[in-house]
């Protein structure tokens, strides 16, 4: 019984670790994970600027990835193109506290605005709450469900079903507007994952009446899992024109198995990837073509947002933040009350352009 | 007389239930979706099997000592990950062979590692398993590299496309057994030589029935333990290089979800999970048995809200019939028979 006990226990805890495992690796899938969803409230416009070069600041949740060295890159160009001084930081782990952390010593320093991508976006309301307090500028990215007050505004490259319907459209024009089409997603749990597919998939049901919907399969954020889950559909359903993709991974293993079945012209695979996940099967076409959306356009956007708050302008529904991808932005209410900001910040990446894309 | 009672032997044992679970799936499969009984299919089935099949031989002789290892998928992700980035540094061209030394060596010190740790501090294995799961893992992303790399060097571009054997499908083109497949059966056999006909393979059975009593009659229970967490450690190893350059990429946390896939191969291969017993065969059909259910619900079209709650009630079924067979066994005292079979 004791022993019996204890097995059970013990499997109870490795069940717990495997719940948990997944989380980490999506840090390392940059567009599969996170995707945002609504936002905040204005506060005042603020105090007097001073004459001396302004200050602002960009917090990551951990500069330990590609994905956000990326950003620092529109974070420096952001800083010379408005004659501020903008640079990046974040803990080399991702870690909440001490995130939190550098948020605090920020504030010490007296910047003029902080653009904030947190890691758990509850864990970093209190910080931010305190330095909009002290002053400061506070525009979140990929926060857009924080609590009013907490941000100034937040900013989000799209909102995540008219990310859906593109990807929906760019795979039915390759399809010629019928045929059948299969789903990944990283996970049936992933919120943005399933948001993107349902959408696709409500708007074909609207527009492509030729269109056939087989099935959403789970990749488990693993390529080889999209793999052989490709292979199987091929010999199942063998007349299967369309792959949509939502992980950076799905549509490189879906890729593989329909590239060594020779079918790359036969078959239409779209989702969401990057170059240096895609790359060689762009080349080839197996992959037809990688959506993304690129940190640096986010960095600066959000920096930009946090600039206008600055000089007193106004955030209205459709202005043009003068950013791609933001040239006609739709203005939201969080879920939470804090006003989001959605661009259509999407970026499409196939053979041609994938070396303007080095990320 | 002798030969009926070699039969009767072969029909009790787990590894045959395990074999009729297996061929009832297939043939159900095969009446719902006729494509599954295709050489490419099978090509498939055993392709997705290897790196699976190379964890489980690893793992095994732990399970038999009564331990439950999580760590060793993390020493796989670890040992491939970080060889091929020191490579790639160093600017290599050449083969694969050299990746399977260097991981294969970094993955017999990790597994020794733990092994010191279990005997030296007396703690047990699962509690080392789980520190090492998450330090390892950690350890990788932290230190080594937190994104996929899909840059492999020259000399091993092509190695996912040597087979045996290749068969043409109608429809996924054509299809090979991959030479890892080899890779696979030899370390199966060697394992299955080191439990069976070595004196601490038979130690590795005798700890598993009762440590107190191995290290009675005389077995160096240190030894063993060093041996075969050292076992696997370099399977560990191997497997992960080995998924790298199938799949193309190498990953920092290639497997972190799939230590308990492992694991229950192994125990529905007839392993108790309190030690003392399991076999070569039976946890080759156990792997094969979970890898047939996994491609089973996309050929017969369950849907996918479906799949995790259809895989747990096969599970259930499936190892309670060896389990029941154990029990009626046992209380017509069968015992020993049973729980030798290798």
């Amino acid at each position: 019984m004791k022993k019996s006990l204890f097995v059970l226990s013990v499997l109870l805890i490795i069940a717990l670790v495997a719940a948990c495992a997944p989380q980490q690796a999506t840090n390392t899938q940059p567009p599969g994970g996170t995707e945002p969803t609504k936002a905040p409230p204005a506060s005042e416009p603020t105090k007097v600027v001073e004459q001396e070069e302004l200050v602002f600041a960009t917090v990551v949740k951990s500069i330990a990835f590609n994905w956000f060295l990326r950003m620092e890159t529109g974070v420096k160009d952001f800083g010379k193109d408005y004659g501020v001084k903008a640079f990046m930081e974040g803990p080399s782990q991702v870690d909440s506290a001490a995130q939190v952390a550098i948020i605090e010593s920020l504030i010490a320093q007296g910047v003029d605005a902080i653009c904030n991508v947190p890691y758990g976006v509850p864990e970093n309301e209190p910080v931010q709450k305190k330095a909009i307090d002290s002053g400061i500028i506070v525009v979140g990215h990929e926060a857009a469900t924080a609590k009013e007050g907490t941000l100034h505004y937040d900013v989000e490259a799209f909102d995540n079903c008219s990310y859906g319907e593109e990807m929906m459209k760019e795979m039915a024009t390759r399809m010629g507007e019928e045929g059948k089409y299969i789903q990944f997603v990283g996970s049936l749990t992933n919120a943005s994952h399933n948001e993107w597919m349902d959408c696709a998939k409500a708007y074909a049901e609207k527009n492509y009446p030729k269109l056939e919907f087989i099935a959403k399969y789970e990749s488990k954020e693993d390529q080889e899992v999209a793999y052989n889950t490709m292979k199987d559909v091929l010999k199942t359903y063998p007349d299967v024109k369309g792959v949509l993709g939502a992980a950076a991974g799905d549509v490189v293993g879906a890729g593989r198995a329909i590239e060594e079945a020779k079918l790359q012209d036969q078959i239409a695979v779209v989702g969401t990837s990057i170059p240096s996940y895609a790359g060689e099967l762009l080349k080839t076409g197996a992959v037809d073509l990688a959506m993304a959306w690129d940190p640096a356009t986010a960095g600066y956007a959000c920096n930009v947002v946090a600039y206008k708050v600055l000089k007193g302008e106004e955030i209205t529904d459709g202005m043009d933040l003068g950013v791609p991808g933001y040239e006609k932005i739709k203005l939201v209410k969080g879920v939470n009350g804090v006003p989001v900001i959605y661009g259509a910040a999407w970026i499409k990446i196939d053979a041609n352009n994938m070396d303007d894309y080095p990320f | 007389m002798f030969g009926r009672f070699r039969v009767k032997k072969l029909i009790r044992s787990n590894e045959f239930v395990i074999f009729l679970i297996l061929l009832f799936l297939s043939l159900t499969i095969g009446a719902i979706n006729p494509a599954f009984f295709t050489i490419s299919t099978l090509f498939d089935t055993l392709r997705s099997s290897i790196v699976f099949l190379i964890l489980a031989y690893g793992l095994l002789p732990i399970v038999i000592a009564g331990g439950i290892d999580i760590s060793f998928v993390a020493i796989a992700a670890t040992t491939s990950y970080a060889t091929h980035m020191f490579l790639l540094k160093q600017g290599y061209d050449g083969g694969i062979l050299l990746y399977y030394l260097i991981a294969g060596g970094a993955g017999i010190l990790a597994g020794l590692l733990n092994a010191f740790l279990v005997t030296q501090f007396k703690l047990p294995i699962f509690d080392v398993s789980l520190a090492m799961f998450t330090m390892w893992y950690g350890f990788n992303l932290f230190f080594v590299g937190a994104t996929a790399n899909f840059s492999l060097p020259k000399g091993t571009v092509g190695f996912y496309n040597i087979f045996v054997f290749t068969a043409q499908d109608p429809n996924v083109g054509e299809t090979g057994l991959h030479i890892t497949v080899l890779l696979a059966l030899g370390l199966g056999l060697i394992i299955w030589w080191f439990l069976k006909y070595t004196t601490l393979g038979r130690g590795v059975y005798a700890i598993g029935g009762n440590r107190e009593v191995a290290v009675r009659s005389g077995f160096n229970v240190r030894l063993i333990f060093f041996v075969i967490f050292g076992i696997m450690g370099l399977f560990s190893a191997i497997a992960g290089v080995t998924q790298a350059f199938l799949s193309r990429y190498f990953n920092p946390v290639i497997f972190i979800t799939q230590p308990l896939d492992v694991l229950a191969a192994i125990i529905l291969g007839g392993a108790a999970i309190t030690g003392g017993s399991g076999s070569i065969i039976g946890t080759t059909l156990g792997v094969l048995v979970i890898q047939v259910i996994n491609r089973a619900l996309i050929l017969t079209g369950i849907p996918v809200e479906w799949q995790r709650f259809v895989v747990g009630v096969i599970l259930i079924l499936f190892t309670s019939i060896p389990a029941l067979r154990n029990l009626r066994a046992k209380r017509m005292g069968h015992t020993s028979q049973l729980t030798q079979s290798d």
